[in-house]
């Protein structure tokens, strides 16, 4: 079959538009159907269905990979900045409880995300507050600076990307904790955002687990390079 | 009943579909199940055929293939005895993706879509649990072989070969999260579940939508099928499809057909993207108003023309309306619109361009060639 030259640059926003929006509604129903299958209180035979549920999540998964894939994206699951990663070896013994509740601002146009996010990180003991925009996120990031212990960011989301929100609120206070959780992602475009202070990274769609780890465990590398920092310059003085 | 016929009644019924439901059930479905013979070679259907059956094999077995590198046929797999196909045909009314072939002499039970749902009904846990077990597996096996094949060998664009195999390989797994979740449904009366099962739902559509989507976009150039049809043909699908949704929401329709001769289109899809404009129209109007349509000839040139009285699209957006994934006015859209509009409308020698006004509203003209026949005149 001969085809007419096509425009790739076209093509490849098409295939970026496609895989993001389809890696976060996966991210949904990977959610929901790990929530369904922690509340289940029908026959046991049900069984089958999550089993079959999960694959196919887990097939459609691959599938939408591809596209990833063939769009140029990264193709990275999890992503924990550099400097980063010595803080992060999980520590042996049981881990003391925090001394207050953590603070999580979850960013997502997309309002089923947010509920999902808001009730499996509020269950894994976080605090939550949801932002729809990057706009709804700067006003509560300037409202309280200091407050957040983590920014949970979106990256595709209309009239102010994650981008565009991870530099301004860099501006208002440079040490906020960012991770970015999107579908689709270059990897031009995540070294960049990496190189500019973005704690991590975390691919969707991801189960529910995956995601409360991994915000645990950034902002529990962040507190320890912090604390690292803090006895280096102590020794050093 | 003859006796070789209750044989193979009898056969059938120990098909996979029909796993463990009970024998006085398969007794009333008996009568609407039809039974095929076929030679060694012969064709049960082609890849592009209407698909409207299933098929049970009850003796012999079947090679199902797809044409590959230079016409050759692939063989993707064979269905055994007890074993069943064609099913996706029932499920998503698309035309067959690969051909089957008896692969010796083979005795087939057909299945039509009245009689699916009849089974639905006598037995719907079991039979979509059966249903479910074997397009699973099914997945298994045909896959990314053929990925890979199809990107190397069809020197189509980047979402061309997407269309043609991961698109398409999405549809199983996103069906099979469909009937799961309204199974799980349907066995819990837990109000959280339910709660759930709905958000899975509208995520399972959403998909869809996208997948379609990519589907219309990487197809916009591609395997159209003209017609000659008058305007008002045109109007009637338009009609049908989506004008008379509009007094529902306060808007009125205003028509001025000054050229009312035939256009040379693909019926489908050039009225799919008028919907679509016509929807960007009702959705630019959330308090009603006036949306109007009118055709013309202008210099040559059918001109089909939408307009409404909407909010109207920003300056600074319109020069990349066209290019995928702007959405403007929704929340989140899947952002592929106006790009398969353009494609399509290109793909008909056509134009498409949009003029708009913030507050005032937006007009869109297509302009098509005029076809031979009227230009003769």
């Amino acid at each position: 079959m001969n085809t007419e030259p096509t425009d790739n640059s076209d093509d490849k926003k098409a295939t970026t538009a496609a895989a993001s929006e389809l890696n976060k509604l996966l991210e949904i129903i990977s959610g929901t159907s790990s929530m369904i299958e922690n509340i289940w209180a029908g026959n046991d035979g049900s069984q089958k269905y999550f089993d079959m549920l999960r694959t196919s999540v887990d097939r459609a998964a691959k599938v939408t990979a591809q596209l990833v894939e063939h769009a140029g994206g990264t193709d990275k699951k999890i992503l924990l900045h550099p400097e980063l990663t010595e803080f992060a070896r999980p520590r042996k013994q049981p881990q003391a409880a925090p001394k207050r509740t953590r603070q999580l601002l979850v960013v997502d146009d997309e309002p089923m995300a947010l509920v999902l996010a808001k009730r499996i990180l509020s269950e894994a003991g976080f605090e939550v507050t949801t932002a729809q925009s990057g706009f709804e996120c700067l006003d509560f990031v300037r409202k309280r600076p200091r407050h957040f212990d983590l920014v949970l960011l979106d990256l595709s989301m209309p009239f102010m990307d994650g981008e565009e929100t991870f530099g301004r609120l860099r501006g208002i206070n440079p040490e906020l904790v960012v991770l970015l959780s999107t579908g689709f992602i270059a990897q031009e475009r995540l070294d960049r955002m990496l190189a500019a202070g973005m704690a991590g990274f975390l691919r969707k769609p991801h189960r529910p687990d995956e995601m409360v780890a991994h915000v645990r465990s950034v902002i529990e590398s962040v507190k320890m390079s912090r604390a690292g920092c803090l006895v280096n310059t102590l020794a050093a003085s | 009943m003859s006796s070789s016929l209750a044989r193979v009644f009898d056969q059938l019924s120990q098909n996979r579909l029909f796993e463990g439901i009970q024998s006085d059930l398969l007794d009333q479905i008996a009568p609407e199940v039809h039974v095929v013979q076929l030679n060694a070679g012969e064709v049960v259907f082609r890849e592009g055929d209407p698909g409207d059956l299933m098929y049970l094999v009850g003796e012999g077995s079947v090679k199902i293939s797809k044409s590959g590198r230079g016409g050759q046929q692939e063989t993707l797999g064979f269905i055994k005895s007890g074993n069943f196909f064609g099913e996706m045909a029932l499920l998503d009314g698309e035309p067959r993706s690969a051909m089957a072939t008896a692969a010796e002499p083979t005795l087939l039970g057909t299945v039509d879509e009245p009689t699916f749902q009849h089974i639905l009904e006598l037995a719907p846990s079991r039979l979509h649990m059966n249903f479910l077990r074997s397009v699973s597996e099914r997945l298994r096996s045909v896959n990314s072989h053929f990925i890979t094949e199809v990107m190397r060998t069809e020197r189509l664009g980047l979402v061309g070969a997407m269309a043609n195999s991961i698109i398409h390989d999405l549809k199983n797994p996103i069906c099979i999260i469909q009937c799961c979740t309204d199974l799980i449904e349907r066995e819990s009366s837990d109000p959280r579940v339910r709660e759930l099962t709905a958000m899975t739902d509208k995520a399972v559509d959403g998909m869809l939508a996208m997948t379609q989507e990519l589907l219309d976009y990487a197809r916009g150039s591609t395997s159209l099928s003209f017609e000659t049809i008058s305007i008002w043909r045109l109007l009637d699908e338009l009609n049908q499809q989506s004008l008379r949704l509009l007094p529902g929401r306060n808007i009125q329709f205003a028509k001025n057909i000054r050229y009312d001769g035939n256009v040379v289109v693909d019926v489908a899809r050039f009225t799919r993207v008028l919907c679509n404009l016509i929807k960007n129209a009702r959705e630019a109007m959330p308090r009603g108003g006036i949306l109007s349509l009118s055709t013309d000839l202008v210099n040559g040139q059918v001109v089909i023309r939408i307009s409404d009285t909407g909010i109207g699209i920003p300056a600074e957006i319109l020069p990349k309306l066209f290019e995928p994934f702007v959405t403007h006015g929704k929340s989140h859209g899947t952002g592929l619109g106006m790009a398969i509009a353009k494609s399509v409308v290109t793909a008909h020698k056509g134009t498409i361009s949009i003029a708009s006004v913030q507050g005032k509203g937006t007009t869109v003209d297509i302009r098509l060639p005029v076809p031979a026949v009227e230009a003769g005149e």
